[in-house]
């Protein structure tokens, strides 16, 4: 669907982008991490043919960006993280602009616009200003712009940045539904959570740099290198943490305000021998779980803190 | 830049394919750029307001004309009603040409700059309009309401014709040029839009360049007549024309510095980004324009043809549309635009002749300037819109 070879940007002295390369298979969602100023937007652009870049090319289905834009922008619907809207321009008359923009004919678009706002939740603000629609509705119709050509390919440059949670959590929602429909969406952000349960892949980049990319789960193993257990005790803790010690499945065992946490080495399937361990031995055991361990950790881990 | 060649291979197929898209016209009709242009800019009171205020100026130019300029009389003479009238038409030509010069630059020299500043643009330039028609649409809409303005005018304008001494003919020719002025300056101002970043450099420019054409004539067609008051014989004559093809020449090279620069920009950016080179070339371009307005052979044919019987009707000085407007309503005679000037203003009111001579142009003079500034701002309208929807592409390429 998408791939990205050995993209390059420079400004002066600064290289915003450095040789990225990256594949998208129909139906990914993929989070495009990084701190601030390190480069997902000029990506995005290149991919949108906004930008040209200095050297390398994306192709979107086999058509070279660089080559044939015009043959592309059927295809991508781009979101940019900074974007206006018209003024003095009703939600209707604004999606039906860029309906006739992008050559849907007349009589298709009237259905097609009830459509996109009603995914978008938007239809009671039909007869609206788009100048008196809050950031997030904005924020929303925008993305309904985006889909109003039936894009196979989504550009979402930070689609949720400066929303309030009750907005975000609304364009999380939007983003599930138009995972279901089976767009391919390379999504960027620098707050990772709101990626962590609907991506199935993920870049991380740093620099202008590929710090890490691939599948979440694989990536998540990578830089766990094991799970880490949380083990609650009502009482014997240091007991408990000799005990686990001489287990061998586990290391790194501590004990801090009546939890035991330790790194389990070990097949992730078979971590209920550890309980079964510790209840045979007569350990009184309150909780027993894996450590969360999200997108957030892994970025921490991964980047170097070298921009933001 | 494409060749000269695929663009009139272009404009030829343009004209060929003509009578099979009309008959696709429905789904053609469909401007998205133009009815969101003009939904927006019609949207709350602005447009009303300026079609009063439009108004209103003309209507207080009548009155005043009326009330104190017109030679006075009491008795019904058809004579002083038809000098009343043609008094009128010129006041009401002159005041619409000047209100033009002051609105539409407002309204065409904002209209990419703002999708620039609000950050619209590059959702406009991903989709699948071609760039021109982007272009074309935003001067079609800025246009249209440079029209309405001069429509409003119309119930105005239409009272000379109670009193007489203005043709219908004139009056048609008028407002040809009012409309093609206010092309030419829209289009003007659309090809600053999209060679500025913002709207405040593109305004300023765009009023600058209509100033500088509207004004820039006139004060040189001044000098040239205070020169041939001065009675300097065969001395002036050759001041006159080496004078005038400096001007000329400048009103040529400018455009083509400006095609040159598109081109050679990108072909040769780190050359031309130097200064120095830049104004060498702007020399260059300069010179050989000159050399072909005044070289001995040349001048032989290209500048004295533009010369009429009347040795110092100076044609390339009228093409302004004050000055056209002028020939227009002094009444066409030959004598007064020769020795005077079209600029002796205070000499006008004693030109006018009422025995049917004007009508038509008798003298052959009355409508030159206006044929040869509407073609002149045909072009201009033409060249500038290309010009915009080159700039705007290489933009979106980027």
């Amino acid at each position: 669907m998408l791939t990205i070879e050995n993209l390059t940007k420079t400004y002066g002295k600064l290289t915003a982008v450095d040789s990225l390369s990256l594949r998208l298979e129909p139906g990914d969602i993929m989070g495009f991490i990084g701190p601030n100023g390190a480069g997902k937007t000029t990506t995005i652009k290149m991919v949108a043919t906004l930008l040209a870049p200095d050297s390398g090319t994306a192709y979107i289905e086999g058509i070279d960006v660089m080559a044939d834009p015009e043959a592309v922008r059927p295809l991508i619907g781009y979101m940019p993280d900074f974007f206006g809207l018209y003024d003095d321009v009703l939600v209707w008359e604004y999606l039906d602009f860029f309906a006739s923009a992008y050559r849907i004919p007349p009589a298709r678009r009237k259905g097609l616009i009830a459509d996109v706002l009603e995914l978008t939740d938007l239809t009671i603000k039909r007869e609206s200003l788009v100048s008196e629609l809050s950031r997030g509705m904005q924020q929303r119709l925008c993305l309904a712009k985006t889909l109003v050509h039936d894009p196979k390919l989504l550009l979402l440059d930070e689609p949720a940045s400066g929303l309030d949670p009750r907005a975000r959590i609304d364009i999380k929602e939007l983003l599930k539904e138009l995972r279901k429909m089976g767009k391919t969406i390379l999504i960027s952000s620098h707050i990772l959570p709101e990626l962590a349960d609907f991506c199935n892949k993920i870049a991380i980049i740093e620099q202008g740099k590929l710090v890490v990319s691939g599948d979440v789960e694989t990536i998540m193993n990578q830089c766990r290198g094991g799970t880490i257990l949380s083990i609650g005790l009502v009482d014997r803790h240091d007991e408990a943490v000799a005990f686990l010690e001489r287990l061998g499945t586990l290391c790194d065992v501590k004990h801090q305000d009546g939890f035991i946490s330790a790194k389990y080495v070990g097949d992730p399937e078979l971590d209920y021998v550890v309980l079964t361990a510790l209840a045979t031995s007569g350990f009184k055991v309150r909780s027993f779980q894996e450590e969360a361990l999200d997108l957030e950790d892994i970025f921490m881990r991964v980047t170097r803190g070298a921009v933001a | 830049m494409m060749s000269a060649t695929t663009m009139a291979a272009r404009e030829l197929k343009w004209v060929i394919s003509l009578p099979a898209r009309l008959t696709s016209l429905r789904g053609r009709l469909d401007w998205p750029v133009l009815t969101q242009e003009m939904r927006m800019r019609q949207r709350g009171s602005r447009p009303f307001v300026v079609m009063l205020i439009y108004a209103a100026v003309l209507c207080g130019t009548a009155f005043v004309v009326w009330d104190t300029l017109a030679p006075q009389g009491t008795s019904i003479d058809p004579n002083m009603m038809a000098e009343r009238g043609r008094l009128l038409f010129a006041s009401l030509l002159y005041a619409q040409l000047a209100m033009i010069a002051l609105i539409v630059p407002a309204y065409s020299a904002g209209a990419i700059t703002t999708e620039r500043e609000h950050g619209t643009i590059d959702l406009l330039a991903l989709t699948l309009l071609s760039s021109s028609g982007i272009v074309v649409q935003k001067l079609a809409a800025a246009l249209a309401q440079a029209f309405m303005l001069v429509l409003v005018s119309l119930p105005i304008m239409s009272v000379v014709f109670l009193l007489g001494g203005v043709s219908p003919m004139e009056v048609a020719a008028a407002y040809l040029l009012l409309i093609l002025t206010a092309g030419m300056i829209g289009a003007l101002g659309l090809f600053c839009s999209c060679q500025f970043r913002t709207t405040r450099g593109s305004t300023f420019t765009a009023y600058l360049s209509v100033l500088a054409f509207l004004a820039g004539v006139p004060v040189f067609g001044a000098l040239l007549g205070w020169m041939g008051r001065m009675n300097v014989g065969a001395t002036s004559f050759c001041v006159t024309v080496v004078a005038a093809a400096a001007f000329a020449g400048a009103v040529f090279a400018i455009p083509l510095y400006l095609v040159a620069s598109a081109v050679l920009r990108r072909r040769w950016r780190t050359w031309w980004s130097v200064r120095i080179v830049r104004m060498w070339a702007f020399g260059a371009i300069y010179a050989l324009v000159l050399l072909l307005l005044v070289d001995p052979t040349a001048s032989g044919t290209l500048i004295s043809s533009l010369y009429s019987r009347h040795e110092s009707f100076f044609l390339p000085l009228y093409v302004n549309p004050f000055a056209a407007a002028w020939a227009l309503v002094s009444t066409g005679s030959a004598a007064a635009l020769g020795s005077m000037g079209p600029y002796n203003m205070a000499q006008a009111p004693q030109v006018y002749h009422f025995h049917g001579g004007y009508y038509g142009g008798y003298y052959g003079v009355g409508y030159a300037p206006v044929v040869a500034t509407c073609v002149f701002a045909a072009a201009a309208f033409y060249l500038f819109k290309h010009l915009a929807a080159f700039r705007f592409g290489a933009m979106r390429r980027a």
